[in-house]
């Protein structure tokens, strides 16, 4: 019956008329990019795509880069072959501090931490202007490390894995990190008030449990809302949820994603943004929309 | 990903998918001028989102979830989730002879029928019963239970005089 149905439901209308051309739809997607583009050198500070599965675009650091725009390309990503050091600058030391990794981003451009640090591999997401986001397979001392940036110098998120030298699996790996990445990092910087790196899932005070979004030890969720419209853009299958944790440290929101080939957590202090999950996710959707880019 | 390869590759993806995709939004909102319009806004989000959608493999689910939505966003406020009551009383569909249904007016009379259900209940039978979504494909779809969606389409599939069939998975 039902594909009855599903064929007589198939044959109650056709096709209807002509489409407008390909090249009206493409035109339309590129006017929009470059609206959304030039909506970011304005001022605000960072894309906030769709978090888990979306990329960001990254201010310059707040007094860091003011003045300077656009970050240079990449140097060209190595192939698999055999490793050859990639030059990259020195970072002048004002900029190195305890927690610098391997390689970071200054106005816009990969330097390297200090000349400990040798260069085997870079990529980059050299399509994205003004967000730069990228990485480097290096070796420092004996030690092969994988490591992603995404931002400039003093609002940055890194992550690194002690790994063999493996482009394409290095290349992999920043695909699917990236997008968390940048998500994570846009939330954090465009709170208001000072810079404070976003936490990692570990430190999230919420976590999966499942398909369901919960507290950590210690905490409770106070409330919850399921498919926040923030999911406009997430893709099917993603378990998408919002909640508000208290814990003995206070409130947090947390936004999570868990899609099939990623997932994410966004957390962030009640207070910081927003008093409630309902305000603080109409913040983020404004973020998201307002500056979301492409990688 | 490279400018001209991502734009060929969503060429490729728009002309062999945007009839069918159509076809959906024309279902949901029975006009054409309307549904080019959901379309083409679906359309302009999927090409800026493209490198990530298309590497998950998602480019129709994506579009058909923009269609399926911007229908929704109009008649809901954000983080308003559907409520009992939320489509309204149901409304009577047309009162037609269903003897014959190969008979092409009789086709139209279908979807005519199909556009008198409200809103949430013909969306379920477009998802569920067109589609050939799950129940649970098509809760997610909506944004609501599967419940709901059984509810819905039990509801919908009495109101079209269609015998229901059982609603699993």
């Amino acid at each position: 019956m039902t594909t009855d149905l599903q064929e007589r439901l198939d044959a109650s209308f056709d096709e209807g008329p002509p489409h407008r051309p390909v090249e009206e739809r493409l035109a339309a997607g590129r006017r929009a990019v470059r609206r959304r583009r030039g909506t970011a050198t304005i001022g605000a500070a960072v894309a906030l795509a769709v978090l888990a599965v979306g990329p960001v675009l990254l201010r310059p650091a707040a007094g860091g880069g003011g003045g300077i725009e656009l970050p240079l390309p990449l140097p060209t990503p190595t192939t698999t072959a055999a490793p050859t050091p990639v030059h990259l600058l020195t970072a002048p030391a004002r900029f190195v501090h305890a927690d610098t990794p391997p390689v970071l981003y200054l106005y816009g451009r990969m330097f390297r931490r200090d000349r400990d640090v040798t260069v085997l591999a870079t990529y980059g997401e050299i399509d994205v202007a003004r967000h730069p986001q990228g990485g480097a397979i290096v070796r420092i001392g004996s030690q092969t490390r994988w490591v992603l940036v995404v931002g400039n110098e003093p609002e940055r998120l890194d992550e690194q894995r002690e790994a063999p030298y493996d482009y394409q699996a290095f290349m992999g790996w920043a695909r699917a990190e990236f997008a968390v990445m940048s998500g994570r990092l846009a939330l954090a910087a465009t709170a208001p008030g000072p810079y404070s790196p976003p936490l990692s899932d570990n430190e999230s005070p919420a976590g999966y449990d499942g398909d369901l979004l919960v507290a950590k030890p210690g905490g409770s969720v106070v409330q919850r809302i399921r498919h926040p419209v923030v999911d406009e853009l997430a893709v099917l299958s993603c378990h998408d949820q919002a909640v508000r944790v208290r814990t003995p440290g206070g409130d947090w929101f947390v936004l999570g994603y868990d899609c099939p080939e990623q997932g994410a957590l966004y957390s962030e202090r009640v207070g910081v943004r927003a008093d409630t999950l309902s305000s603080w996710l109409v913040q983020v959707k404004r973020v998201q929309d307002e500056f979301e880019l492409m990688t | 990903m490279r400018v001209d390869a991502r734009e060929r590759a969503y060429v490729e993806f728009v002309t062999a998918r945007q009839t069918h995709l159509r076809r959906i939004a024309y279902a949901i909102c029975g006009d054409w001028g309307r549904a080019d319009d959901v379309l083409q806004a679906a359309l302009i989000r999927l090409y800026v989102a493209w490198p990530r959608v298309q590497r998950m493999g998602v480019e129709d689910a994506y579009v058909r979830r923009l269609v399926v939505r911007a229908n929704v966003d109009e008649h809901r406020r954000p983080w308003r989730r559907e409520g009992p009551g939320q489509d309204g009383p149901d409304r009577p569909v047309g009162d037609r002879d269903r003897t014959d249904r190969t008979d092409p007016t009789e086709r139209t009379a279908l979807f005519e029928d199909l556009q008198a259900l409200p809103a949430m209940q013909r969306k379920t039978v477009v998802l569920r019963h067109w589609l050939g979504l799950s129940v649970e494909e098509t809760a997610e779809e909506l944004g609501i239970s599967t419940g709901s969606v059984q509810s819905h389409s039990s509801r919908a599939l009495a109101a079209l005089h269609v015998a229901p069939s059982r609603e699993t998975r």
